[in-house]
């Protein structure tokens, strides 16, 4: 899965190096009722090429890409196992939507478990790829 | 817009003056006779309403919220080296660049930003923290060395929410906690905080 993860929400040093992503990245608003995703096996191709059709197809949707944001990516297994182990258990669903076909919801995800949100950030989903580096 | 037209056109409310709270009081004990400002009750406490005009666009929001943290830093500059309140600057720019900017994010807030320069004030890190926000406009600290990483939000007055994950030979260690500016070294000590705040080889 791949999660767009804003600038202000990319983990940096004190020299705006970006060196992951922060747990606020996988905080919902208060009027979020999911966590929105893209479901990287919805594409054809190696991880690589299906990373980079996830964010394309991002890119492509109503949400508007910034260009030094990022996406934080992990797989659903692990991410589910993770928050297993803190006793929580989410539910993941491909919910696809007009503008991306490939978007998914994670449900039941607590909204104020920073030490959750934090293991999530350096654990099963602390991949990422900067939107720099994904060619159009 | 220039900086000096914040107040002219209605930026800052009057200054009201606050009593100190109990821990305004013990964090102003703490940071000791070194920083004499900070006894001040109205110091940094100073209530300075954030009202940016009605209809104020994203890129005037920000503006403004960037001036925000600037005039507060800039209050306490004779206790920050010149070279690390530079960067820091360029940190909070950087921040909150527009172009770069969530429309549906809260711009940082005074509020926060205050707790955030108490508590540099209070831990003295040398190295600067890398910085982030939440959606609802708190300042987020964020310190990393290696896969020990610290990680404090702060809150209006003087309180924080930190979670830190360590990680050894064998196993990671994490621990969270929310607590105010007061307790915040006390907290953190039983993990040696100094390898997040003093810089490699410093």
């Amino acid at each position: 899965m791949v999660r767009y993860v804003s600038w202000n929400k990319l983990r940096k040093n004190e020299n705006d190096e970006v060196l992951g992503v922060l747990g606020e990245a996988f905080k919902m608003r208060d009027s979020d009722k999911s966590l929105s995703v893209t479901w990287i096996e919805y594409f054809h191709g190696d991880r690589g090429e299906q990373i980079a059709a996830s964010v394309r197809a991002i890119r492509a949707s109503k949400l508007e890409v910034k260009p030094k944001s990022g996406f934080a990516v992990g797989q659903v297994g692990a991410i589910q196992n993770q928050c297993a182990a803190r006793n929580y258990k989410i539910r993941i669903l491909h919910e696809p939507e007009d503008d991306n076909p490939a978007h998914a919801a994670v449900r039941s995800l607590p909204r104020d478990d920073m030490e959750l949100l934090e293991d999530l950030a350096l654990g099963a989903w602390s991949d990422y790829v900067l939107n720099k580096d994904i060619p159009s | 817009m220039q900086l000096q037209t914040l107040s002219s056109r209605g930026f800052f409310r009057p200054a009201v003056m606050q009593p100190a709270s109990k821990d305004s009081v013990e964090i102003a004990k703490a940071f000791g006779k070194s920083i004499p400002a900070l006894y001040s009750p109205g110091f940094p406490h100073r209530q300075r309403t954030l009202e940016p005009p009605r209809g104020a666009s994203l890129d005037e929001r920000l503006y403004d919220a960037r001036a925000i943290c600037k005039v507060r830093t800039a209050a306490v500059a004779m206790h920050l080296d010149p070279e690390w309140r530079s960067r820091f600057f360029s940190q909070i720019d950087s921040l909150m660049d527009a172009e770069n900017w969530e429309q549906e994010d809260a711009p940082v807030t005074e509020a926060s930003f205050t707790t955030l320069l108490r508590m540099i004030l209070l831990v003295r890190p040398k190295r600067r923290p890398g910085l982030g926000s939440t959606s609802t406009g708190n300042i987020i600290a964020a310190w990393t060395v290696g896969k020990d990483r610290l990680t404090i939000e702060c809150l209006p007055n003087d309180k924080v929410r930190w979670v830190l994950s360590l990680d050894s030979d064998d196993h990671r260690e994490g621990a969270a906690g929310h607590t105010s500016l007061s307790r915040l070294t006390a907290v953190l000590a039983p993990y040696n905080p100094e390898r997040w705040f003093v810089c490699e080889g410093g």
